[in-house]
């Protein structure tokens, strides 16, 4: 499960396929100010990505690599705990 | 066809070779990208798609058609008629391979010999026309107009990687995820990869709406690696993809505000002296210190970073060009144009506080939203009331948050992180309009959304690629690719419905004459007027799947006319008309092989060599008209030439000569009646058989094709001024609406459009002209047929009427008057070929089934006559 919520945490981790970009919608949803943890995810397919940009939730952590840099750098950073 | 697969891949691949090959006459005719874009795009996806089965001769000469045609669209090669011919021979042996295909699920034995030539020949070309065409003379294609949108790191990072750069944009196609494409993946992979910017392709849907398997996203990527390297690593989505070698020059956009501080003067005359010397730490130190006092978003501090950055490394040439941008001063007259365009201000030098929002129309709106807020909060309200209203504006700053310039952002987020300090909070969002031009440029500059991008950008970037917008941007239309035995299977049971619905209107009667209750009847009547209304919708609806634009035949044309006038030495211009018209398929195909044989015989017996026609005064150039219309339920065609025409004198003695008429007949025809001969069978006016036209079919085929599909065809012709044949078609032969008539006791149908009109004529005015009756209608002398002779049968008992119902009738352009014994009722039906062993029955066009469950012949008048 590459998905995983942890009360207003969204947190993805390693691999997260096109699959995931549903279930991640209906939680950005459920959850309007969900902070989105990516420290663990290793590669977020393009419609994960999309459905960030839409949802802009704050992020923690950021994917390596220049596209997800990209795709997330309008998205404001989680406030440090 | 037991592979699916293949059953799925020969229809498209013939719609392929049918894009790629207009597309190569459109080119012919005129250097167009768009044009150059869609062959390519045809012949790429062919092979690509070809690339599924064992068929690799295919595959190997689609790929060399496909590899010229990057060389052409590279510039490197000029698209020569003699390539057009070989790409179009090629297409052709592919289209012969993918019937080949169809039949046997095999290619021939030959392919692989016929393609090894035909590789040959195109190899040939791209090498011979490879080296011999240099680069310089295409010309080097501009930089695109977003390269000044990706974030200037980026930008001085592939500066200085240098030489070869790529700049390249990426729209996947909205369905792409369905495909399991991972656009973002594929943009990560690319070679060399060094700045990127990713924007939307148009309006983003709000989180409610989100359908989040579509594809959206536009990729706007530099690259420092060589084309080929980019192009091959893109190659599967080369049709979403535009490709721009740009020279590091290209890279250095400069944008904001122009600063008319007197300082920048002083600047220049110091760098330039620092460039001369070639003190380029001084120059780089220099241009630091003047970026500490002045602000970054003006277009002077652009330029002073790329000094900065560039000290170090680049030639003086760039430095000083960068130095007069910074002054104002003459530029250095350098021989590159573009670098030079770029470093102009961009239009106006929009002021600073658009060019921090009209970037973004977002964060515009998001302003003004904030905007409402704090007038919002400024409005006093009780305590409880206070709380709740508080709340509401905190949601959604909050939800602002992400649209706004980041420094903004991270200061509202601070004062949202205190829960209890409203004052913050709405301090922060009153001088909303003050704050953004000191705010935004002070933030770095983000790919989503940067403040340095002057607003033409964006707008510009969607322009670029414009051959690519049309197809993803637009939606395309979904189209439905359906066995067309299906949608006949449903035409069939639509009609039986309008047929079957038919036996209501019986039943009713029978009701009536049975039980006599004709309020039972009338109700059944109701029901009946209900199922006939949504029986002939679905009859409509179904017809109109049925319907295709005469587009479909027409597009065959220029490509035949072309090969055709080449062959003869001829040149001749094709003008098609209507080609949105619209008919059945049935019909449509029916009339695909008349009409080539009408072009050909327009372009080889009527329109003259081009000696010929200037020495008779016409221009060289002949010009062949197909044109198509709509009139009532009929698609007109017309071939028209202004070629030499028909002499109707030779087409009368040669059909004496024949015997196709006697001179007795001759005597009494008028001229365009001899030009129509030329559709009786054996007739041919040219004495000598030639290639094209004339093997023994004549003009008899055509009109045998035509009046089978139920039209008729005609021909008019002026001597030495040109012909033109005229084809009316039925719009459809699906449901044909009939009349029936009595002859002998028997009941017989004719198809209502046959029908002109009916008439009582008393038997005083029937006269007989040698063995034919006729009577006089309007002052037209009509011949007169007795249907029950014409089918042989008996006489109908009794004394004759006094007066005949005679039905007048148009078979071909005549009028002829048939006699019948009564007429019945009106109906449509549909009228199924007669087979087996009633095939080869003369007289009857086929059979229709009657409400009553009875078994109707419907007459083919031409036969009777």
């Amino acid at each position: 499960m590459a998905l995983e919520q942890d009360g207003a945490t969204l947190r993805l981790m390693g691999h997260c396929p096109v699959e995931e970009a549903e279930p991640l919608l209906d939680a950005l949803r459920a959850t309007p100010d969900a902070t989105v943890d990516l420290t663990g995810a290793a590669w977020l397919h393009t419609a994960v990505l999309q459905v960030l940009m839409v949802a802009a939730p704050a992020l923690r952590g950021r994917p390596d690599g220049l596209v997800a840099a990209a795709c997330l750098a309008g998205l404001p950073a989680a406030v440090a705990e | 066809m037991t592979n699916a697969l293949l059953a799925q891949f020969i229809p498209e691949a013939r719609e392929l070779l049918e894009h790629a090959g207009s597309g190569l006459l459109a080119l012919e005719k005129s250097q167009s990208a768009e044009a150059l874009d869609d062959i390519f795009r045809a012949v790429h996806t062919l092979k690509g798609t070809s690339g599924l089965f064992d068929i690799a001769p295919l595959t190997n000469l689609v790929h060399a058609a496909e590899d010229l045609l990057v060389e052409v669209r590279a510039g490197k090669l000029t698209l020569e008629s003699e390539i057009v011919d070989g790409l179009l021979d090629s297409l052709d042996l592919v289209g012969h391979w993918i019937d080949a295909l169809e039949s046997r699920e095999v290619l021939p034995d030959d392919a692989e010999a016929a393609m090894a030539g035909r590789v040959e020949t195109l190899r040939g070309w791209l090498e011979a026309g490879g080296p011999a065409a240099s680069v310089d003379t295409v010309g080097r294609q501009a930089a695109p107009d977003w390269l000044g949108s990706l974030p200037e790191a980026e930008r001085q990072a592939a500066y200085a990687a240098g030489a070869p750069l790529v700049a390249w944009s990426y729209e996947p196609d909205e369905s792409c995820f369905f495909r399991g494409d991972d656009p973002a993946h594929l943009v990560a992979q690319a070679p060399g990869l060094l700045g990127l910017r990713v924007v939307p392709r148009g309006p983003v849907p709000p989180l409610e709406a989100y359908d989040p398997v579509l594809s959206w996203l536009r990729f706007e990527a530099l690259c420092a690696a060589p084309l080929e390297a980019v192009s091959e690593h893109l190659r599967y989505a080369s049709d979403q993809v535009q490709l721009s070698p740009i020279e590091p020059e290209d890279l250095i956009v400069l944008a904001g505000p122009e600063d008319a501080a007197e300082m920048f003067g002083d600047f220049g005359v110091r760098a330039r002296a620092l460039v001369a010397t070639g003190a380029r730490a001084e120059l780089k130190a220099a241009a630091a210190a003047l970026l500490g006092i002045i602000g970054s978003a003006t277009r002077q501090a652009a330029a002073l970073r790329w000094i900065a950055a560039l000290a170090a490394t680049a030639d003086a040439g760039a430095l000083l060009r960068l130095v007069s941008a910074i002054d104002g001063a003459t530029p250095v007259p350098t021989p590159a144009s573009p670098p030079a365009a770029a470093l102009q201000a961009p239009a106006g030098a929009a002021p600073s506080r658009t060019s921090a929002g009209a970037e973004s129309p977002l964060r515009q709106r998001a302003e003004a939203i904030l905007a409402v807020q704090a007038e919002m909060l400024a409005v006093t309200a009780e305590e409880a009331l206070n709380a709740g209203r508080l709340a509401a504006a905190r949601t959604v700053v909050r939800r602002c948050l992400p649209h706004l310039a980041p420094a903004r952002a991270e200061a509202l987020k601070a004062a949202l992180a205190r829960p209890g300090d409203t004052a913050a909070l709405f301090a922060l969002l009153r001088p909303a309009d003050d704050a953004v031009p000191t705010a935004a440029p002070a933030a770095t500059p983000t790919a989503v959304a940067s403040p340095a991008a002057p607003a033409p950008a964006l707008s510009a970037a969607e322009s670029p690629d414009g051959g690519d917008g049309k197809g993803a941007g637009a939606g395309p239309a979904r189209m439905l690719r359906v066995d067309q035995a299906k949608v006949d299977t449903l035409m069939n049971f639509a009609a039986e419905l309008v047929v079957a619905k038919n036996g209501l209107a019986y039943l009713a009667g029978r009701v009536e004459q049975v039980s006599g209750s004709r309020q039972l009847g009338r109700e059944i009547k109701e029901q009946y007027a209900v199922i006939d209304r949504i029986a002939q919708s679905l009859q409509v609806g179904v017809m109109a799947i049925r319907m295709m634009p005469v587009s479909q035949v027409f597009q065959r044309f220029p490509r035949l006319v072309r090969d055709t006038t080449r062959k003869l030495g001829k040149e001749v211009e094709l003008v098609i008309q209507g080609e949105d018209t619209e008919a059945d398929k049935n019909v449509l195909e029916s009339l695909a092989d008349p009409l080539i044989h009408m072009v050909r015989n327009a372009l080889d017996h009527g329109i003259e060599t081009p000696a010929d026609r200037v020495a008779v005064g016409k221009p060289a150039r002949g010009t062949l008209r197909l044109s198509a219309r709509q009139e009532n339920d009929n698609v007109i065609i017309e071939v028209a030439d202004d070629g030499k025409g028909i002499d109707p004198e030779v087409v009368r003695d040669k059909a004496l000569r024949v015997g196709l008429i006697t001179p007795d007949q001759a005597a009494q025809m008028a001229p365009e009646e001899f030009v129509n001969l030329v559709f009786a069978p054996g007739f041919s006016t040219r004495e000598q058989v030639s290639d094209l036209s004339g093997r023994g079919v004549g003009m008899d085929v055509v009109r045998n094709a035509v009046r089978k599909a139920g039209g008729d065809v005609w021909l008019a012709s002026r001597l030495g001024q040109g012909s033109c044949v005229t084809v009316q078609l039925p719009l459809t032969m699906a449901v044909t609406r009939i009349v029936t008539v009595e002859a002998s006791g028997q009941q017989y149908g004719v198809a209502m459009d046959a029908v002109a009109e009916t008439v009582k004529v008393p038997r005083g005015q029937i006269h007989r002209i040698k063995q034919r009756e006729t009577f006089v209608l309007r002052d037209a002398v009509i011949p007169l047929v007795r249907l029950a002779d014409s089918l042989g049968l008996a006489p109908a008992a009794g004394a004759p009427p006094d007066e005949e119902a005679v039905m007048v009738a148009r078979v071909g352009r005549e009028r002829v008057g048939i006699v019948v014994d009564g007429f019945r009722e009106r109906m449509e039906v549909i009228v199924r070929p007669l087979d087996g062993l009633l095939a080869g029955l003369v007289g009857f066009s086929g059979t229709a089934l009657l409400g009553d469950g009875r078994v109707l012949l419907v007459l083919n008048l031409p036969d009777l006559i």
